[in-house]
């Protein structure tokens, strides 16, 4: 998903939406194909279901549009948009059910290390399984039980740069690339098990 | 880790080429990589749709009057002054449409109808009157006429259009079904050219 001038695009997207009339459905169209699929992702690395998922990038879209004016650009633009796409994720919980406490806090991880020895405990591999499988299931359990973080892992896999990223995950740059790092010190712990096969091969 | 080492790791993982970066770690980055494309895919994340997401986004704006709606001040105060003009021209016409007719109106409109009193416009007022009162004395509807400065008012008391034949004669004159049951009807003569 290449992200080329893609701040630049949002400002001029988001003085159209201001303008209101049919300006604003212009700046409406190029907002929702720069962000919706982009939320959408977020929301299903948090749990939700495809169609919940749909549900609230409308939503989140109606509220940009909404609340537009109030916008006071004393914030990267795109920081304010992730912001409305995360409270109407959390409004969504609020409304159905709470979201599962492993995600609930992902800096949590902090307290799991003072608190604990083991980290993580590895489940036996399953019989035939490749280097690729054991990757996968890594992820796998690692998004499960990080979501923000394995979220963070797949921006920084479709391309997003250290801004892009701190927008999305409402952190400063510094921060986000302190996040980043840790992102890969963790990923690693569950991708431990694969070195066997790396050495293998 | 080392910084170098990190920033190789994360261009791996971006799908960037690395030059000089540790084979071992571009291949651990790689795996990586592709181990998160195929979680998106199992996600579901490619599956979206968004031409029809912002197509159902614009009928929801549209429908919440969020959409193709220019703001107050965007209302120059000459539009305003055309709609306005626009709206007086129009309700002048009618008007003198309505008065200026020769022949008495068959249809609903020679009954302009106020919040107690429904106004009958007719040629003959006289003779209208006469026709009224007779068709409510063929009903047993009780009623007076009042005359004042060339106008009639006929007050017809117990109308009750529950009643079939009540309703029919309310339906042939053009008279709106009262809400209690009485009925106040000026009778005026139509303005001749």
């Amino acid at each position: 998903m290449p992200i080329t001038d893609t701040i630049t695009d949002d400002q001029r997207s988001f003085a159209l939406i201001r303008q209101g009339g049919k300006m604003r459905d212009q700046g409406v169209t190029l907002l929702y194909r720069n962000y919706a699929a982009h939320f959408r992702k977020f929301y299903l690395y948090q749990g939700l279901n495809a169609a919940d998922a749909d549900d609230i990038v409308q939503e989140t879209f109606v509220n940009i549009v909404r609340h537009c004016e109030s916008y006071q650009g004393d914030s990267p633009l795109a920081a304010w948009l992730w912001r409305i796409a995360r409270n109407c994720m959390n409004d969504h919980f609020r409304r159905t059910k709470p979201r599962p406490a492993e995600n609930l806090d992902d800096d949590g991880w902090s307290d799991l290390e003072r608190n604990s020895d083991t980290i993580r405990t590895f489940d036996p591999p399953p019989a035939n399984e490749t280097l690729e499988d054991c990757v996968d299931r890594g992820f796998a359990e690692f998004a499960k039980k990080f979501s923000e973080r394995a979220r963070v892992l797949s921006l920084v896999m479709e391309g997003f740069d250290t801004a892009h990223i701190a927008a999305a995950i409402q952190r400063s740059p510094g921060a986000t690339r302190e996040y980043i790092s840790q992102c890969r010190k963790r990923i690693e712990e569950f991708l431990q098990p694969c070195r066997e096969y790396l050495s293998a091969t | 880790m080392n910084k170098d080492e990190d920033q190789d790791w994360l261009d791996a993982l971006a799908g960037k080429p690395t030059q000089n970066a540790d084979p071992e770690v571009t291949r651990r980055a790689t795996l990586l990589r592709h181990a998160i494309q195929r979680h998106d895919a199992a996600l579901g994340v490619n599956e979206f749709d968004d031409e029809a997401g912002l197509q159902k986004l614009k009928f929801r704006m549209r429908r919440e009057g969020l959409s193709g709606e220019s703001k107050p001040a965007f209302y120059s105060n000459r539009f305003v002054k055309y709609a306005m003009a626009a709206s007086i021209v129009l309700t002048i016409g009618l008007t003198m449409r309505l008065y200026l007719h020769e022949q008495p109106m068959q249809n609903e409109a020679d009954i302009m109808r106020g919040s107690n009193q429904q106004i009958v416009l007719a040629a003959d007022p006289e003779a209208r009157l006469k026709q009224l009162a007779f068709e409510l004395d063929r009903l047993g509807i009780k009623y007076q006429v009042e005359r004042k400065d060339g106008k009639i008012l006929l007050k017809a008391q117990g109308v009750d259009p529950v009643k079939e034949d009540v309703a029919d004669f309310l339906e042939r004159n053009h008279i709106k079904p009262p809400v209690g049951m009485d009925v106040e009807l000026d009778i005026r003569p139509l303005a001749k050219p």
